[in-house]
């Protein structure tokens, strides 16, 4: 016999053994030459599927149900087939984003709230917990058979003599010493891999062994093992299913179902199919050598289990038989070896299993509950304390279910119970991979019931059975209700109790989780993410740029703000990945790269604190650098993000930017209006296939005439309308705004005024061509069919127009330029002529010139004549109620970055003339400057008074001022003071000013603060 | 990238289902008989049979798919 000295030293010299395996790959991974980037490896690691349970419980299972315990290995058999589409999706994901967990995963995809998170971490610890009580208690036992011939029940030793109790403590050091050594962002574990892919080969030809020693060294192949069970009466029926409850049809389609789902939802399965793979190439290959693997490993469990039986071993020691047939055969060596090949099973499990779950437990209930209680500065130190505190509290909270529940249910149970806990994550990790609109609180609603049903009619029964709650509840159900009662819920009766609960749970799962997803609404950020995560594989690698920062940290910054996260090598690490992502040098980027910067960060800390928990800390951080989120109108952006538009909307939309791109050259490439004109309507015409479109342009009596047209009968340029407000043509143009018009036989003859009437046949699009202050024309497009312009053409013609309204624009100004030489050449060229006498040479060249220069004032002239400024709409209006109208819009912006602010108004000053529109805008880029000019708090001061005749306005504020020499430039088109931004704002407040005959005057000193002055006269303008 | 699913990924998640259906009631109900061959039950045989097919099928489709995905995505450091 074995001494329990030997045992244990053999036992301690192997766990070292692992130990210098995982030192070895962790050294290689530092070394960038990685010892587990090969499919083998992968898919030994993935057999960490295979615990005590299969070790030892399989041949329990068979010795008591037959055939049935295959389901579990073919359940994943079946599910390999799924993998190529879902296991590479998830992992696709799970990449993109740097998650390490779960519950990480559907906090990401359902919105980046806590809730759904701690829920789902909740029910993978009930789940998971006792599965690595049942891991201990398979080492403790085999431990105590090898050495002492017998199971000691820990209901009867204390715990200081419980072998269980030290290999809990020996487990917590390896899980320690292999997963949270450090911290690192990708949670990857090379060396632990390494160990566990070991540990794998080692289980395989542990069991081999013996199952070659049972069925040709003890009998003589499997005909004589099964032809023994088959002549004896009392195990015949195992050879067949569906014999009784305990392996009936019902019961093998749950088990092969719960398999499938454990494959891919156990949290080391998650954890090592997931997080610690390197190349998604090598799912081909594990998706046929992990079957084969697990059909290996299941070889000979029915010729060992029963051939345990024919040598008389009770079936109540079935769970034993692989070490107790060949100790008492008299082979102590191999009986050691299959101790270790067991020991292999459970260390693997353990140290995984309880590293995931202590993931989890930080990223989704520790993390976010020091952020609820304010404490998310100090936490950074300690966070590999936490976490190597929680794989303590995981594996010793697994021993004290042991203690409580453990003797009391056979291996096998606690398995399944963990298979059918993590079952429940199926419909909502399913429907965040494929269902674009399933909701948060679905994902709540599903989780929450099917984690509680499985808890009631699943778990509870145990707890019952353990002692821990009156067997009342189980007989006549809580309070006597008898429709409540944990195994017959709802008065199902005839089902064993795993099918009553995994059919009760999963109903009601799936039955919320839909129901509630399709009677909810996802917020912005969850439909964002669906689409992330429903469309993975069609993302490109350049996101489209939708939102930015007003501020964002330098490359530098946010180093060292990861550095407190992820410790100082890895901060580094990151930021050089970075740059080589990038592959642009700081100084060149662009919002885009800040943008994937910032991203960037957030899922690297992400990796070790959860992405609920990192998006809280970024927006912590960059609001106190005074940064806030802006919307960037991105047509590009847009059409990527509205992938899932049918192909032919997809066509038109690819057809609209040629129109664009093809505009914008027509646009560079002449400066000459009519053509310009021209060439955009044939490109609508010749790309889109619109049927009828014009341009009307107003004139000097501020007529709006048609000056270019498509598809329109030819009287057409005879009208020229007024634009009144009332009309939809006027509210266009003097809004200005896009209107799309589905259906014209809904409107009203009025509002259609000034329009032709083969343009109000079905349905039309006007859009107002428009400079920076200026109104100059419409462009339409119109339709003889209803509903022919979706919304997302207003997007389109906006953009057209705004390109034409440019050109007008540079068109105008050009010409204006060139108005003045031209006249100088064609006056000097008269001058000549006279001078030169007549038939000489030099004469004719003269009457070129001049005949030229004639020609291009005529061009200047059209340019200048087509485009005529159009004067803003004018009321009288009381100063202070603009100040009054401009400061309610901005107060919430005011007061989120705490500012003081005082506002001094003088009452009863007297009416001004004014555009109020453009007023209040002029207002309102002032306090914008002023509040970007402060970033921790400050005093804003607005006031208004009344001098020598003039109304005077005073936007003053203590920020970091305007540096002198920029002062002079202040006004320039293009120009900013800021390093980011596109310096439109203080230009166009000048325009406005000058237009209403004002004046503005900025005083400015670094640091001390920056003071806005604004006249404006209260005399009425001359008409 | 490989955006949509291929004829051949279909194909797979179909054998997938089939496996399904075959390792179930009612197919199972087939060889769920007293029956030896061998010395071993036939419903031995027939699940361990379909086990190494459904082997064999995977180990070719990883093959023909490894053939055409070109573009690896390798998640190294």
């Amino acid at each position: 016999m074995l001494s329990p000295g030997l045992v244990a030293a053999i036992a301690f010299g192997y766990l070292l053994l692992l130990f210098a395996i995982a030192y070895y790959g962790d050294r290689r991974r530092a070394r960038g030459r990685s010892v587990i980037a090969n499919p083998y490896i992968y898919t030994l690691s993935l057999a960490v599927y295979c615990t005590a349970w299969t070790f030892f419980g399989s041949v329990g299972k068979a010795a008591t149900q037959g055939a049935t315990f295959l389901t579990i290995y073919l359940g994943p058999t079946i599910m390999a087939f799924f993998w190529w589409f879902v296991l590479r999706k998830l992992l696709r994901v799970c990449k993109d984003n740097n998650l390490t967990t779960m519950s990480d995963f559907l906090t990401l995809r359902y919105g980046k709230g806590t809730f759904l998170g701690a829920m789902v971490t909740l029910g993978v610890l009930l789940a998971v917990v006792p599965y690595i009580g049942l891991q201990l208690k398979s080492v403790s036992d085999t431990f105590n058979i090898l050495v002492y011939q017998k199971i000691i029940s820990p209901l009867t030793t204390p715990v200081y003599q419980d072998t269980a109790f030290y290999v809990a403590l020996v487990l917590v050091v390896f899980g320690i010493l292999f997963g949270a050594r450090h911290l690192d962002p990708t949670e990857r574990h090379e060396g632990m891999v390494a160990a566990v892919a070991f540990e794998s080969l080692i289980k395989l030809l542990a069991f081999l062994a013996v199952g070659v020693l049972v069925t040709y060294g003890i009998f003589h192949g499997w005909g004589e093992i099964f032809g023994g069970i088959s002549q004896d009466p009392k195990f015949r029926q195992l050879l067949q299913i569906n014999t009784g409850a305990h392996d009936s049809y019902i019961l093998i389609m749950v088990q092969t179902f719960l398999a499938m789902g454990a494959i891919l939802f156990l949290p080391r399965q998650f954890h090592m199919a997931v997080v610690e793979n390197t190349d998604e190439k090598h799912i081909l290959t594990a998706m046929w050598l992990l079957p084969l693997y697990l059909l290996l490993i299941n070889l000979f469990v029915m010729p060992i289990a029963f051939g345990g039986l024919l040598l008389g071993f009770p079936p109540s020691q079935a769970d034993t038989f692989v070490l107790r047939i060949p100790l008492e055969g008299g082979h102590p060596y191999l009986a050691l070896l299959t101790f270790i090949g067991g020991l292999s099973a459970s260390t693997a499990m353990v140290a995984v299993g309880s590293i995931a779950v202590s993931t989890m437990l930080l990223n989704s209930l520790v993390l976010p509950l020091a952020i609820r209680l304010k404490l998310q500065e100090r936490l950074p130190p300690y966070l590999l304390t936490i976490k190597r505190a929680g794989i303590l509290l995981v594996i010793l909270l697994g021993y004290i279910t042991y203690r409580l529940i453990g003797p009391s249910a056979m291996l096998v149970d606690m398995g399944l119970i963990a298979f059918c806990g993590v079952a429940q994550l199926a419909p909502a990790i399913l429907g965040a991979l494929y269902w674009r609109e399933s909701t948060k609180y679905g994902a709540i609603a599903g989780l929450g019931s099917g984690f509680f049903l499985w808890a009631y009619t699943l778990v509870l029964p145990y707890l019952v059975e353990a002692g821990m709650f009156p067997t009342d509840i189980l007989e006549h159900g809580p309070l006597g209700l008898a429709f409540l009662k944990p195994t017959a819920f709802l008065g199902l009766t005839g089902l064993d109790v795993l099918s009553h609960a995994f059919f009760w749970s999963l109903f009601f799962n799936v039955g919320t989780f839909v129901s509630v997803s399709l009677l909810t609404a996802s917020s912005p950020l969850e439909e964002e993410q669906a689409w992330r995560f429903v469309d993975v594989f069609e993302l490109e690698e350049g996101m489209p740029v939708e939102r930015r920062y007003t501020y964002l940290p330098n490359l530098d910054q946010f180093t060292r703000f990861m550095e407190k996260f992820i410790g100082t090598p890895k901060a580094a690490e990151a930021q050089q990945a970075f740059l080589r992502q990038v592959n642009t040098p700081e100084k060149e980027w662009g919002d885009r790269e800040k943008l994937q910067l910032q991203s960037y960060v957030e899922r690297t800390i992400a990796g070790s604190i959860g992405p609920a928990a990192a998006r809280v800390i970024m927006d912590g951080y960059l609001s106190s650098l005074g940064s806030r989120m802006e919307g960037v109108f991105d047509l590009f952006g847009q059409v990527s993000s509205s992938l899932e538009e049918s192909q032919q909307k997809l066509k038109r939309r690819v057809a609209e930017l040629s129109v664009l791109y093809e505009a914008a050259r027509t646009l560079t490439s002449t400066l000459y209006l009519p053509e310009l004109i021209e060439g955009v309507l044939d490109l609508l015409v010749e790309r889109l296939g619109v049927e009828k479109c014009s341009v009307r342009l107003l004139d000097e009596e501020g007529m709006l005439t048609i000056k270019s047209y498509r598809g329109l009968n030819h009287l057409a340029p005879i009208t020229s309308v007024k634009p009144e407000i009332g009309s939809l043509l006027g509210q266009c143009l003097l809004t200005p705004q896009v209107i799309s018009v589905s259906d014209t036989s809904l409107m009203g003859g009025d509002r259609l005024e000034g329009l032709l009437e083969e343009e109000t046949m079905a349905s039309f699009v006007l859009a107002p061509i428009t400079t920076e202050t200026l109104a100059l024309g419409v462009l339409s497009a119109a339709s003889s069919q209803k509903g022919y312009f979706a919304r997302e053409h207003v997007e389109f013609f906006q953009s057209l127009a705004g390109q034409l309204g440019a050109a007008v624009r540079s068109a105008q100004q050009v010409a204006h330029q060139i108005r003045n030489p031209v006249h100088a050449i064609g006056g000097f060229a008269h001058l000549l002529l006279k001078k030169l006498p007549k038939d000489s040479d030099t004469r004719n060249y003269a009457e070129i010139i001049i005949k030229e220069a004639k020609r291009l004032e005529q061009m200047v002239r059209e340019v200048i004549e087509t485009s005529v400024i159009f004067v803003p709409r004018e009321e009288e209006q009381d100063i202070n109620q603009v100040v009054r109208g401009a400061l309610g819009i901005i107060r919430s912006k005011i007061e989120e970055k705490h500012i003081d602010l005082k506002v001094e108004l003088t009452e009863n000053l007297p009416p001004l003339t004014m555009d109020v529109g453009n007023m209040k805008r002029v207002i309102l880029q002032l306090v914008a400057n002023a509040l970007d000019a402060m970033f921790f708090g400050g005093h804003l001061r607005l006031s208004t008074a009344h001098q020598d005749g003039m109304v005077e306005i005073k936007v003053a504020d203590n920020g970091k001022g305007i540096p002198a020499h920029m002062l002079p430039h202040i006004f320039d088109t293009f120009f900013s003071t800021k390093p980011s931004g596109p310096g439109l704002g203080l230009p166009i407040v000048h325009k406005i000013i000058v237009q209403h005959r004002g004046e503005i005057f900025i005083e400015s000193k670094e640091n001390v603060g920056t003071t806005v002055t604004i006249r404006l006269p209260t005399t009425k303008p001359e008409q | 990238m490989s955006p949509a699913m291929t004829k051949k990924d279909k194909l797979l998640v179909l054998l997938g289902i089939l496996g399904l259906f075959l390792l179930n009631y009612p197919l199972l109900q087939i060889f769920n008989c007293e029956y030896m061959s061998f010395g071993v039950p036939i419903l031995t045989w027939y699940l361990f049979g379909i086990w190494v097919l459904a082997i064999i099928g995977l180990l070719a489709f990883g093959h023909l798919i490894s053939k055409e995905y070109k573009a690896q995505t390798t998640y190294g450091e």
